[in-house]
């Protein structure tokens, strides 16, 4: 089956959604699916024409021109987005995560065009309630919707009811780790924060507890894992509350070396606003960490609270720094949620599996757009 | 609404005009809005500064409606239009260049003026996405295009 993958970033970006989307490529294409990407440049100087594992991969300038900054572009990259469709000849189309440049692709995407399997990897903004935004526009026009996780399912289903029969959960799994489990430090304890810098995380949080958590317990650190446009507000903040030293900002961290920085972690913060399905959060699982973070979005379904991690609601921070002190206070009962954690999360978000049913979405959405243009 | 009144787009919307339908951004906000074929026409007319009274007659002179329908759909397109603040009214309406009155040979087929508007666009746009350090990519093939404003 030719499959075009529209992915708003895609390799070497590696946020969660682009992490999974080029996983989910190296393995589908094993089942004799023929892949071509079209993505963005975005923020980086990437060429418009590269070859990720042997699959073709097309940018455009979808941001810069829906920005505004070169709207002007706008008529070529619609020719060069039909050029790539036209040469193509896709069986189907996965959106995988909304961005602007879904936008480019909902102009072919009429009556009798390719049918779209859409991937909604977060949750449902505040400003896309009705149908005057990009997502509802996505969401009834696709032949079918995943949700990532049960509660962004819930989410696409009360904006679009009328879609529900066309919909389904499919988690984000992950491959085991490749190492094993190592005990969890306590002298001294080191919190982990993996991810964007970016205001949803809220990872200052995470510097607002260990200010308040250095006395009580000597030597902790958090290690902040990732990079963003809050980077030197979270570093000023930890200077003003006088943590610096126990601040360290590693920057981004290569896919492959995420386990050994989760396993060096007595514990994982995840304070987000909100979460489709972090799989910084599924890996934490993995390697037997307790998370404490916020019961938003996909984040209730990776951490059941109190048996594999604690989690308050998501505007309590000092319910967020009181559950947290109370789990570094009390290391057999964070070790049990560690290994509680581990064994749900191997269980339900299991690698295999996500293809497999990825794979059969495929067949079964092309084939169900055949029936449909035979019957006319 | 006064047929004399005459509107343009605000100083902080860009639009583009592609195959007759007119894509808008409001800058300031970063919401996106598309108007299909006879609300693009109406858009252009709008943006010389024509005044509603000059875009009436230019509808009913290019496509199949009548006065009335065709100033009704307008005024309500006008009310949207600044309802969304897209437009503002003209300082110096300016009088179309070409007289409205002469008949177009074969009308279109006319459908009332549609605005769509994409409200989470700004959102979307301002998530700003992960970046590994350049120096970190090895490029391993393909041909490094064009490349300028991304």
């Amino acid at each position: 089956m030719k499959v075009l993958f529209w992915s708003e970033l895609f390799w070497p970006y590696i946020g969660g959604a682009e992490v999974f989307g080029a996983k989910l490529l190296s393995a589908l294409a094993k089942h004799e699916n023929q892949f071509a990407v079209i993505t963005s440049h975005d923020n980086l100087d990437l060429p418009d024409r590269d070859v990720y594992e042997g699959i073709p991969v097309y940018r455009f300038p979808f941001r810069a021109v829906l920005s505004g900054r070169a709207l002007s572009r706008f008529p070529e990259v619609i020719r060069g987005v039909a050029r790539v469709k036209a040469e193509f000849q896709p069986d189907l189309v996965h959106v995988n995560a909304l961005g602007p440049s879904a936008t480019f692709h909902m102009r072919g995407s009429g009556q009798g065009a390719v049918p779209t399997l859409f991937t909604l990897q977060q949750e449902v903004l505040p400003s896309q309630t009705g149908s005057g935004n990009l997502l509802y526009q996505l969401l009834t026009a696709a032949s079918h919707v995943v949700g990532v996780s049960n509660s962004v399912l819930d989410q696409v289903r009360n904006l679009a009811p009328q879609i529900s029969a066309k919909t389904s959960c499919i988690y984000n799994g992950v491959d085991p780790p490749p190492l094993a489990p190592s005990p969890l430090p306590f002298h001294p304890p080191s919190l982990l924060c993996l991810g964007r810098l970016v205001p949803a995380k809220r990872v200052d949080w995470a510097i607002e507890a260990i200010a308040r958590l250095r006395d009580q317990f000597k030597g902790i650190e958090l290690v902040i894992a990732g990079d963003g446009p809050l980077r030197h507000a979270l570093e000023a903040r930890a200077l003003q509350l006088g943590v610096q030293d126990c601040v360290r900002f590693l920057g981004w961290v290569e896919p492959e070396q995420v386990y050994e920085k989760i396993n060096a972690a007595t514990c994982v913060l995840m304070p987000s606003q909100r979460e489709g399905l972090p799989v910084s959060g599924v890996q934490a699982a993995m390697m037997g960490r307790p998370i404490v973070g916020t019961a938003v979005g996909g984040l209730v379904e990776v951490v059941r609270h109190a048996e594999t991690g604690w989690l308050v609601a998501s505007n309590d921070l000092e319910g967020f720094i009181s559950g947290l002190g109370q789990l570094l206070e009390n290391p057999e009962r964070a070790a049990g949620m560690g290994a509680a954690a581990r064994v749900h999360a191997l269980r339900t978000f299991e690698w295999q599996s996500t293809v497999e049913r990825y794979q059969q979405l495929y067949s079964d959405v092309a084939a169900h757009q055949e029936t449909i243009l035979e019957s006319r | 609404m006064n047929l004399d009144s005459a509107y343009a787009p605000r100083e902080e919307v860009a639009s583009e005009l592609i195959d007759g339908e007119a894509i808008i951004i409001d800058l300031s906000t970063g919401m996106y809005f598309s108007l299909d074929r006879v609300g693009g026409r109406i858009w252009a007319l709008l943006a010389n500064q024509a005044s509603l009274g000059e875009i009436r007659a230019c509808l009913v002179n290019e496509y199949q409606v009548d006065e009335q329908v065709a100033g009704e759909d307008l005024e309500n397109l006008a009310q949207q239009l600044l309802a969304e603040n897209l437009i503002v009214p003209a300082k110096e309406p300016r009088p179309l260049d070409h007289a409205a009155d002469e008949t177009t040979a074969a009308k279109a087929p006319y459908q009332p003026a549609r605005l769509v508007a994409y409200r989470d666009m700004g959102d979307l746009l301002a998530l700003d996405p992960p970046a590994p350090g350049l120096s970190e990519i090895v490029w391993r093939d393909g041909p490094a295009n064009e490349r300028d404003e991304r």
